[in-house]
């Protein structure tokens, strides 16, 4: 049998290309010592601007196509994914560079493992087969579990690396069972063709009520569920963003959740109308339970992290209510969301980062009292940051709110909806009080801060025009996101 | 033979890892369990890929024996640092991080 | 004229509100650099603002689909009446640009000013930024084209004036200024709300083209009573009392006085010139409704109202800075008289004189304190008109041009108001006439008792006395000019003057006032002259008596007690019924057992699900597993 060997259009994989490559420097530039660590950095900075500018470049242009045998799309949906990972890898390197210092030199792995991981998250985004949304994810958590490890000498830091890889392979497990699964109720493991598989003309066929397919199909639920941290799959998340080092935390937070969503989206929104009502049933309950659980365990935390971990769980809740609504509102509103969410995630944890005292991470929210007069620009980007994230208009959190939850309706998840406003208000309790604390209490001892770091006041600035723009010009984004949602639906 | 002898078989070691998981406390041995899990996925692969006549999970099962040998040594490797700082690998006694 | 002209005039003072906020520690050390930035900002919207009202006067207006910047928000079918679009667009035409060059004109002026009377201030850099953002919002209040716009200027220039009260906050009576003035203002807020949304469903939308198009047309949802008269009067009358919070008219106008405790040039920008007269310029802008729903005559009322008792309060108050508070609450009154009866042209009139001369007259009061030490009681003043000649000229053209004295600006833009409210309410004339006389009396008062006499000064203060620097008596010489002549530029000829023509396109016709102008003319000024020359002989050589001698003139002293009034019959029942009734009983019991149980029980709950959270791998495990396997079972069984 000849091999035939597919036709590849590499200039349409530049932006994985473009990060392959930046890797491969950055491996190789890792090994001069007389290369400032910084540099590394900014290399990645640079490698992830351009495959930016490429994703936007392919955006624009409408590319819609598949390649090396319809295992890899590259459509407007998986480049308007590659957006958000980016974004969120530049944020966070720019954050990156002055937390890590200049003097030392394991930086190099820090930065190559960043890339490797948002390889990754590349890959689940374009997947258009299971294999490949497998390996993405796999490349992703790998990478994140030696990240979240990254500070040897911290043991709070190898025990929060330990706890996610164990948690994490054991999801991963149930996921590869899953597809194994679907694998043999659908006898492919191709999206597309698993979803077509589930109608015959306007009929449901035997396919959707085969229960090996739908216990495969659950257990997918299951290893995305863990990936973006939803209840009761969530609990690996305080920890390790407690432990890991807060870029890493920002990181993990913003990326990777994306990424599951990416692939929980392809397969799920298209899905769910032709599943049986109780799989949409579980996504609302998963949902709700997701939502209120984070809200209610984030009030009573005294660390920012912490607090900041279970205000991520919530914000995922938010996010299922868009795929529990599995129309093209709740698909676009969904990446709209996730898009918001990275952004003003990050740039919350960036403040983490910028209230640094020589003693170290000041994370006891106690210790923000009073920032407000002393450290106007700190408690400035802080407060934009919990406001968006709390969803208060004119921020971005509001808008991208506000159509997760007109998508909802749309769909006639009255419940979901009010489920959501009032958790909602359970939000604006955490964030407003972090606010509060800033503003109207006196500390009870004298911090001495250390001066700003340019690049992550850079990264700040950026981070809050990002959330200003698209809460006053939102159609910016939006209009983007439905027309990657509408050509993957043509 | 039927191909459902092939998935009880397969489920059957599923729910061995998972059961390993739950009960052993050294993170080692969860570990292994895992990894059990992983090959009762495989085994599964294998049989439903020899079933429909296609090379899909066959080759599908290559790629998961690479990731699992990943996944071994960045595994080994965390858990050696945490065995540094603590002296313990028991899971009970690596919980510093909670609430 | 470009949406791009009026982006630059825009975002200047946004920018100029970003360097100082941002950069404020760098440039704390640099006063006239940031204060330059600041000044600057707003020159460059000055010049903006000429260049649109050119525009607009060569028949060029920025209206309709031609403003429309974007949509905000659009939604299929979030509201079930319908689509919910919230457009975000400029609308520039005559009004806009005469408010336009009125906000920028005075408040770079004042801007200039501050340069120099804040000189050496802690906050100096925080105190430009947040002017620069007041003047920000208050241009997103007059250039946007729908009321929610309005709605967004109108709470951030309240935010400013919460923010620029209580500026210097050491001080108790500072933040309590500014608390009292947010309080007040929350009520009339929350009746621009109200209206907003009765607007929103009477019309479907919230543009003011589209609004008035259908108003005009009369497609309009009956929203309360019967008719669609109705659904407007409740409309109309709930905007105006967001008007009467924030223009200061009865009876909430209580917050105002106290506001002078701001910065002399605050008071002047904010709390004189530009903020206060939003109500006006909503009602002026909203004319096609209130000419519709005819509450006109409640606007009339309530103006005059207001304008009779703070000029009665101004009588008898001896702090320089509070006698030109109530001033402004009165000239308030005035303006909405004048766009109660309809002439609206006549009420933007005032309003725009009325910005020159009272600002001119806070600038020149701070030129006074300037030069005391921050002395504000006037009876420790005295001959003040000799150490500073131009501070007393200036005062003196403003409060000419407030009393009415003939061929000054407030005499033309007085006297239109007053004539147009003869034919319709001749009461409202009557006591228009009275009140007129008494602010010639009050002002007069101020300035004999201020600048002549004999010299009260403590001998301390007198040997420092100066005239203040260039800085800041440029600014006031250059105000004196339009405080006196705007007038008659703009004014002459009643409803055939050119500000009427300017503005004729934007306003409903207003009836031609009947009877011989000149008339109307001479017994105002009359009335005016007369109060100047009680003053004259009450006032030339004696101070103010320390202490009230009568009742009555205790009773106005004390400012009708209103600020008691309040305090006895609203704040105090309110606090002790929530002391007693509420707190003891309703709220620890019952509110206490819902909103703080709520929130406890919340918290507890969320501690206890922190208790799930243990730290133990397999604890975690365990809960995945439980998870999977209670939905599995959900999932496989429960079809």
């Amino acid at each position: 049998m000849p091999l035939e060997i597919p036709d590849i259009n590499w200039s349409l994989l530049m932006p994985q290309l473009v990060i392959v490559s930046t890797l491969l420097i950055v491996l190789v530039f890792d090994m001069f010592d007389a290369i400032s660590k910084k540099t590394l950095g900014w290399m990645t900075i640079v490698g992830a601007g351009i495959a930016l500018w490429s994703s936007i470049d392919l955006l624009q242009a409408g590319t819609d196509q598949t390649q090396f045998n319809e295992m890899f799309r590259i459509d407007s949906y998986s480049l308007f994914f590659n957006i958000i990972f980016l974004v969120s890898t530049i944020l966070v390197a720019l954050v990156s560079i002055s937390y890590l210092g200049s003097g030392d030199k394991k930086q190099g792995p820090y930065y190559l493992l960043i890339l490797l991981a948002t390889l990754g998250m590349m890959l689940m985004a374009a997947g258009n087969e299971l294999i490949i949304v497998f390996l993405g994810l796999e490349l992703m958590s790998l990478s994140l579990y030696v990240l979240a490890s990254y500070f040897r000498e911290s043991p709070a830091s190898s025990e929060a690396g330990m706890k996610y890889l164990l948690l994490g392979a054991f999801a991963s497990a149930f996921f590869l069972y899953g597809i194994a699964l679907v694998y043999g109720a659908a006898g492919t493991t191709n999206i597309p063709e698993i979803i077509s598989k589930l109608s015959v003309g306007d009929q449901l066929s035997l396919l959707s009520e085969s229960p090996l397919f739908l216990a495969g199909i659950f257990l997918l639920i299951v290893g995305f569920g863990f990936k973006v941290a939803i209840v009761p799959f969530h609990q690996w998340a305080p920890d390790v963003y407690e432990g890991a080092p807060t870029t890493i935390a920002a990181f993990i937070s913003a990326g990777p959740k994306a990424a599951g969503f990416a692939a929980f989206l392809t397969i799920f929104v298209d899905a769910l109308p032709k599943l049986p009502t109780q799989a949409t049933g579980v996504i609302v309950l998963l949902a709700m339970l997701t939502m209120t659980v984070g809200n209610v365990i984030a009030i009573a935390q005294t660390n920012i992290k912490r607090m900041l971990a279970y205000s991520s769980i919530a914000h995922a809740g938010y996010v299922m209510i868009g795929l529990a609504a599995a129309n093209p509102d709740g698909k676009s509103s969904a990446m709209l969301y996730l898009f918001i969410y990275c952004v003003m995630n990050i740039g919350a944890f960036g403040v983490v980062i910028m209230a640094r005292t020589a003693d170290g991470e000041n994370l006891m929210i106690s210790d923000y009292a009073g920032l407000g007069f002393r450290k106007p620009l700190l408690a400035m980007f802080m407060t934009l940051m919990l406001l968006s994230l709390a969803g208060f208009p004119p921020t971005a959190g509001f808008v991208g709110k506000l159509y997760v939850f007109k998508s909802a309706v749309e769909a006639r998840h009255y419940w979901l909806v009010i489920f959501g406003a009032i958790n909602t208000a359970i939000s604006a309790f955490y964030y407003l009080r972090v606010v509060v604390t800033m503003y109207m209490r006196e500390p009870e001892e004298e911090l001495e801060f250390k001066p700003y770091p340019p690049t992550l006041v850079i990264g700040l600035v950026l981070a809050a025009i990002g959330i200003l723009l698209i809460g006053i010009l939102p159609s910016l984004l939006l209009d983007q996101a439905q027309s990657a949602v509408q050509s993957a639906l043509l | 033979m039927a191909l459902q002898y092939y998935l009880i078989l397969s489920a059957l070691l599923f729910t061995i890892g998972v059961i390993g998981v739950l009960v052993r406390r050294n993170a080692i041995i969860i570990f292994m369990c895992i990894e059990l899990m992983l090959n009762a996925a495989n085994l599964a692969f294998v049989a439903i890929s020899r079933n429909l006549g296609t090379a899909e999970g066959q080759l599908f099962v290559f790629f998961v024996m690479a990731v699992a040998a990943a996944e071994v040594a960045i595994g080994l490797a965390i858990i050696v640092s945490v065995f540094k700082h603590r002296e313990t690998i028991n899971v009970d006694e690596v919980n510093s991080l909670k609430g | 004229m470009s949406p791009n002209l009026i982006l630059v005039l825009l975002i200047s003072p946004l920018v100029g509100f970003l360097i100082n906020g941002l950069f404020g520690k760098w440039l704390k050390g640099n006063e006239k650099l940031s204060g330059g930035i600041g000044a600057l900002a707003v020159l460059v919207s000055l010049i903006c603002s000429i260049s649109a009202f050119i525009s607009v006067k060569n028949g060029n207006p920025l209206e309709g689909d031609a403003g429309h910047l974007y949509s905000w928000i659009v939604s299929g079918a979030f509201i079930a009446g319908g689509p919910f679009e919230v457009n975000i667009g400029f609308h520039v035409d005559a009004l806009t640009t005469v408010m336009l060059l009125v906000i920028t004109g005075v408040g770079f002026l004042i801007h200039v000013y501050s340069i120099g009377y804040m000189h050496g201030d802690e906050g100096y850099t925080r105190y430009f930024a947040y002017l620069n953002l007041f003047v920000f919002a208050m241009l997103i209040l007059v250039l946007g084209n729908n009321y929610l716009m309005m709605f967004v200027g109108w709470e951030g220039v309240g935010l400013c004036s919460y923010l620029l009260i209580g500026f210097w906050y050491e001080k108790q009576s500072a933040t309590d200024a500014g608390k009292k003035a947010f309080i007040v203002n929350r009520i009339g807020d929350f009746g621009f709300l109200l209206g907003m949304f009765t607007l929103f469903a009477a019309f479907g939308s919230l543009d003011f083209v589209s609004i008035f198009d259908k108003a005009e047309a009369g497609t309009i949802e009956i929203v309360f009573g019967e008719t669609t008269k109705a659904t407007l009067m409740v409309a109309t009358l709930l905007l105006f009392v967001g008007a009467i919070g924030k223009s200061a008219q009865l009876p909430l106008y209580v917050w105002l006085p106290d506001a002078m405790e701001g910065p002399t040039p605050v008071s002047a920008l904010i709390h004189a010139a530009t903020m206060v007269t939003a109500g006006v310029y909503m009602i002026a802008r909203s004319a096609i409704l209130y000419n519709l729903a005819e509450t006109g005559a409640v606007v009339a009322w309530i103006g005059v109202l207001t304008a009779l008792f703070a000029a009665i309060i101004a009588l008898k108050q001896n702090d320089i800075k509070r006698i030109l508070a109530y001033s402004t609450v009165s000239q308030l009154g005035y303006m909405f008289v004048g766009v109660g009866v309809g002439a609206y042209a006549s009420g933007i009139f005032h309003l725009v004189t009325h910005a020159f001369f009272k600002g001119l007259m806070f600038l020149t009061a701070g030129s006074v304190m300037h030069a005391m030490a921050n002395e504000l009681d006037i009876r420790k003043m005295g001959g003040l008109r000799n150490k500073l000649p131009i501070t007393h000229a200036t005062f003196l053209v403003g409060a000419l041009a407030i009393a009415g004295a003939p061929f000054l600006s407030g005499f033309w833009s007085k006297d239109e108001i007053l004539h147009s409210a003869w034919d319709s309410f001749p009461f409202i004339y009557i006591i228009g006439l009275v009140t007129a006389f008494l602010t010639a009396f009050y002002m007069f008062r101020l300035i004999f008792v201020t600048f002549y006499g004999e010299s009260r000064v403590e001998p301390e203060v007198a040997s420092h006395l100066h005239e203040s620097p260039a800085v800041m008596w440029l600014p006031l010489a250059i105000l004196a000019v339009p405080s006196a002549l705007i007038g008659l530029l703009l004014g002459v000829g009643g409803h055939n003057s050119w500000f009427h023509h300017f503005t004729e396109d934007v306003f409903p016709k207003a009836h031609e006032a009947s009877g011989s102008v000149l008339l109307f003319m001479a017994i105002s000024s009359v009335v005016g002259i007369a109060g100047i020359a009680y003053a004259w002989k009450r006032y030339k050589d004696r101070a103010p008596s320390a202490e009230p001698t009568n009742t009555l003139q205790k009773v106005v002293a004390n400012k009708f007690y209103v600020d008691e009034v309040y305090n006895t019959f609203i704040v105090q029942p309110i606090k002790g019924a929530s002391h007693f009734l509420l707190w003891k009983l309703f709220d620890s019991g019952i509110i206490d057992g819902i909103v703080n149980g709520v929130a406890a029980l919340i918290r507890v709950i969320g501690g206890m699900l922190r208790r799930l959270q243990t730290g133990i791998v397999q604890a975690y495990i365990v809960s995945m597993v439980i998870g999977i396997v209670l939905f599995l079972a959900y999932y496989l069984f429960f079809t």
